[in-house]
């Protein structure tokens, strides 16, 4: 009975918070695979890190931050193999991009994803985690282990760099 | 959340970023994600059942063991002084063992007490021989006789110090 309530319980949380943490697993992954096998082990990590509080779905910033964890877990070996496997060429797969590919037809729309994933890191860190993430600046900073100002001077940066690319873009195209 | 507050063409920017939604999980790592929360909980489940079917001297709490020890060091120090102090035959046997007076001496054994002076513990010894854990607590005792000399009635009182060394076994479960 206990572990019906638990699995349903996680399996809502998940299947609510499923695009927020695949979009925070996807800027960290180098495809949609490795993504998807972070939040696996994610969310395995997280199940016993619950067990001292009665295995409850966790919050989303401790979500966050294991996975940042794992990410970094994940990068690790994949540079180690990359190492090894240095003669093979990988090629990426522009659909399989970290953002919603159906709006392909809007070019302002890809021009801000190509943008988005010019970033520095800390900048799209934060900027996944306020606008895709549901998280507060408060949260972030928790999350990120910085203070929420900064978590807020980065995402303002962020927005900052996007529009400016914007409007060059926009000035390009409009002569 | 005033203070951190956009302008007005970043707030249009904010918008603008949350209308190209990112993509969800696939089908399948849905459906492995859930295979996994499955297995943790059963697997939770499992071990919470073993806890519960676990035979009733391994249910004990900890706090169970450490009573018991105390209550056997305080037993057998309050043994030792209460063997020791009283006056009676088995004082005197005490008193034989330390003081053995001549055969023909004229003194009389008035009194043989054991007083604790003091006492230290060592904690838990491992032993390298591979005997058990135990606790070693050292008891500091003195031995006192007095007796009287029957011509002079003159009163002698001998003390001698000695340690007592008690060991209480650890329970192995």
């Amino acid at each position: 009975m206990l572990c019906n309530i638990h699995a349903k319980a996680w399996k809502g949380w998940l299947s609510e918070n499923s695009a927020r943490l695949y979009a925070y697993a996807r800027q960290r992954a180098a495809s949609r695979e490795d993504a998807e096998d972070m939040i696996q082990d994610a969310l395995v990590r997280l199940w016993h890190y619950q067990q001292e509080r009665n295995n409850a779905p966790p919050d989303l910033p401790l979500a966050y931050s294991v996975l940042k964890f794992v990410a970094m877990d994940h990068g690790k070996k994949q540079s180690r193999k990359k190492r090894k496997e240095d003669a093979v060429v990988y090629l990426h797969d522009r659909d399989d991009h970290w953002l919603d590919t159906s709006m392909e037809d809007d070019e302002e729309a890809a021009f801000l994803r190509c943008a988005v994933d010019a970033l520095g890191e800390k900048l799209r860190e934060v900027l996944t985690l306020k606008i895709w993430g549901g998280l507060t600046f408060q949260e972030i900073a928790k999350s990120m282990a910085i203070s929420p100002n900064t978590a807020a001077s980065r995402y303002r940066y962020a927005l900052e760099q996007l529009q400016r690319k914007l409007d060059t873009n926009h000035g390009e195209r409009h002569g | 959340m005033d203070k951190y507050h956009q302008p007005a063409n970043l707030i249009a920017l904010e918008e603008r970023l949350r209308a190209i939604a990112p993509r969800d999980l696939s089908d399948a790592a849905r459906q492995e994600c859930d295979v996994n929360i499955d297995k943790l909980v059963i697997s939770a489940g499992k071990n919470r059942n073993e806890e519960v079917a676990l035979p009733a001297s391994k249910k004990l709490p900890r706090s169970w063991i450490w009573k018991s020890a105390a209550a056997i060091t305080l037993g057998i120090v309050s043994w030792l002084v209460g063997f020791w102090s009283a006056e009676d035959v088995s004082s005197l046997d005490a008193g034989r063992l330390v003081v053995d007076p001549p055969a023909r001496s004229d003194f009389t054994l008035l009194k043989s007490v054991q007083r604790v002076g003091g006492h230290e513990s060592d904690g838990l010894i491992i032993p390298a021989d591979g005997s058990g854990p135990h606790y070693r607590h050292r008891y500091h005792i003195i031995g006192e006789q007095q007796m009287r000399d029957k011509g002079s009635g003159a009163v002698i009182t001998i003390r001698q110090p000695r340690q007592e060394v008690i060991t209480v076994p650890v329970t192995n479960f």
